[in-house]
């Protein structure tokens, strides 16, 4: 039987009047290449910021590593971003003032303690250990991109979140994010990817897609193809399962 | 790894920072200034106002003789006293007492007109009245006289004129070396040096009363006066002059109580600008703090940057403030006191204490917003 990082029991998310999340179940199991694609305001960043310990539901159940996430304090939660997870942001969010290396090592200064051989090989093991001295203004957007991966790995997270990785990148460095994903899957990592592009979409073992706050599909049927495709590729059939 | 991002941090921010941490130094300049300046400027104004004059004079101990016949009493006849020269050796050494004049009074017969000797300590005398305006030249030696200036209208004498003194059988021949005038009871004597008029009126080695002039900012013109009468023990009676000391300590009180609220009318200013700087600064690293913050940095070390962002202002404010405020004593003290003024010990630490409280103190707020930053909706760009 599959161990599963994630067990989501009707999760809901209300700000407001608004339902962000409504009634969301799934899960994901350790290892397990998960993409969350669905429209704009369908509730995929709510729910990746969920997952990442960010935000809490309003109600429903979650356990991320067999931990209960809704009964987590304020504390609780640091501590999982902290030890559980590793982020990756569409806007990269890199401190302008520090160097690549010291991205990378200010997630290991937050975590414990800093290990710069440690950050400098994790920076090696995204193509950037030529670049490990500059500033992020003077690094590409895929490159800042690889920092901001490494800075997600460093910690050796249980599970990996990324908010649309690609969305910034031009096609050449979507290619060499999207290999560093592929071989982080390999490597048995869990990814958890929200995307609109369905390229990124396809390579997942499995797709859970968001419709107005609620799964609308959870595995690929060959039949979904996103409203809201990438304005670069054309979509293709996701195959998992 | 703090120390990497404190100092990318601060080179990140110099400009806005080196405003806050000018408006620190303004205020510890002035702080140190003001420190340096009280912690001397109660000897400044102190020694300024005792160029007006002596606080506390000794006197020979009031000895009467009572006059009568048979049981009929006429009354007390004060017996001429003086003292012994040597008291004033023993008085200089007592804590606070900046200056020290002896005077030997009598009456001598001044061309025909009976005139007051008034024996000083010339040097001294100069040292310690300023004031005294002097045509002519002051003595310089012995049988060099300096004659009041109303002395000098009765006697119709002037500056390069010889004066003829008897007192009993003695006589002298002294030249007049200058004509002074203070506006007080010297314009009406004659004033010559300390052994001239002992010489003249036959008593070496005696003084007739000693003005002293003591420093009353690190203790009370009492204590001073107290310590006098100990040394002197019984040879001699020490009188404080009251209502001069009372103006003085009114003078120092008020200049400190001044120099209390510039400092923090100044101190506030400089804390309202780094509380406000750091504001700009939390606002613009919104979404650095956020990005911390969901990298799950605790609220200690998020609070720990700015803090120690605030106390590298405070520290540089208050250092560079301090070295300013040095300087800016030197120059008051030099320019209104005409002296110079030693660093107070404890202005260093005192005023980058300061310095260092105020910015801390200042950086409350902003940390506090910086700990209410929600990662979710900075990150989203809200």
């Amino acid at each position: 039987m599959e161990e599963m990082i994630v067990k989501a029991v009707q999760l809901s998310r209300v700000y407001g009047d608004v339902r962000a999340l409504d009634g969301v179940s799934f899960e994901v199991a350790r290892g397990e290449w998960v993409s969350v694609m669905g429209p704009s305001g369908s509730g995929k960043t709510t729910l990746l910021n969920i997952l990442g310990g960010l935000d809490r539901p309003t109600s429903g159940e979650l356990w991320i590593n067999g931990k209960d996430m809704t009964g987590l304090s304020f504390k609780g939660l640091t501590h999982f971003r902290r030890e559980t997870v590793g982020l990756v942001f569409q806007q990269f969010y890199l401190v302008p003032y520090l160097t690549a290396l010291e991205n990378v090592m200010l997630a290991q200064y937050f975590h414990s303690m800093t290990d710069e051989n440690e950050a400098r090989a994790a920076l090696e093991a995204v193509g950037m250990g030529e670049r490990l001295y500059h500033l992020p203004a003077q690094l590409s957007g895929g490159e800042q991109q690889r920092v901001c991966i490494a800075r997600a790995l460093i910690n050796q997270p249980r599970l990996i979140l990324a908010d649309e990785p690609t969305g910034n990148l031009d096609e050449a460095n979507e290619e060499i994010v999207l290999d560093i994903f592929r071989r982080l899957h390999a490597q048995g990592h869990t990814l958890i990817i929200v995307t609109h592009d369905a390229q990124v979409g396809s390579m997942a073992d499995r797709l859970v897609v968001l419709d107005h706050g609620r799964v609308s599909c959870s595995r690929n049927e060959g039949s979904y193809l996103p409203n809201e495709t990438s304005p670069r590729r054309e979509a293709r059939p996701v195959n998992v399962f | 790894m703090f120390l990497r991002i404190l100092s990318g941090s601060l080179r990140h921010q110099r400009r806005r920072l080196a405003i806050a941490a000018l408006a620190m130094v303004l205020g510890s300049s002035l702080v140190s200034g003001l420190l340096n300046l009280s912690g001397d400027i109660g000897g400044q104004v102190g020694r300024e106002l005792r160029t007006y004059g002596a606080n506390i004079v000794v006197l020979p101990r009031a000895s009467s003789v009572l006059v009568g016949s048979g049981n009929l009493e006429f009354g007390e006849v004060a017996a001429e006293q003086t003292l012994p020269e040597e008291i004033l050796v023993e008085a200089r050494e007592v804590e606070g007492v900046m200056g020290l004049v002896p005077y030997l009074y009598s009456v001598v017969d001044a061309g025909g007109q009976a005139a007051v000797l008034a024996g000083v300590d010339i040097p001294f005398a100069r040292e310690i009245n300023k004031w005294w305006q002097v045509q002519g030249k002051w003595p310089q030696a012995d049988n060099e006289i300096l004659l009041g200036a109303r002395a000098a209208e009765v006697l119709g004498a002037s500056a390069g004129n010889s004066l003829t003194l008897t007192y009993g059988k003695q006589k002298e021949t002294l030249k007049i070396s200058g004509v002074l005038r203070t506006g007080g009871a010297e314009d009406e004597q004659i004033i010559a040096s300390l052994r001239a008029a002992q010489n003249l009126t036959g008593q070496p080695g005696q003084i007739g009363l000693a003005m002293v002039s003591a420093l009353t900012s690190n203790r009370s013109l009492d204590e001073i006066a107290q310590n006098l009468r100990t040394r002197i023990s019984g040879r001699g009676e020490v009188r404080t002059l009251t209502q001069f000391a009372l103006a003085e300590k009114t003078v120092l009180n008020k200049v400190r109580l001044l120099i209390g609220l510039v400092a923090g009318l100044v101190l506030a200013t400089g804390a309202l600008t780094v509380a406000g700087t750091l504001n700009i600064i939390v606002e613009e690293r919104r979404t650095e703090i956020g990005l911390m913050k969901a990298m799950g940095a605790q609220n200690r070390r998020v609070a720990g940057l700015f803090l120690f962002e605030a106390a590298s202002i405070g520290l540089a404010g208050g250092v560079s403030g301090y070295v300013l405020g040095v300087a800016l004593a030197f120059a008051v003290s030099r320019t209104v006191f005409d002296a110079t003024i030693t660093p107070a010990p404890l202005g260093f630490p005192v005023t980058t204490l300061i310095a260092l409280t105020i910015a801390l103190f200042a950086s409350m707020v902003p940390v506090q917003k910086a700990l209410a930053v929600d990662p979710v909706k900075t990150l989203r760009g809200e």
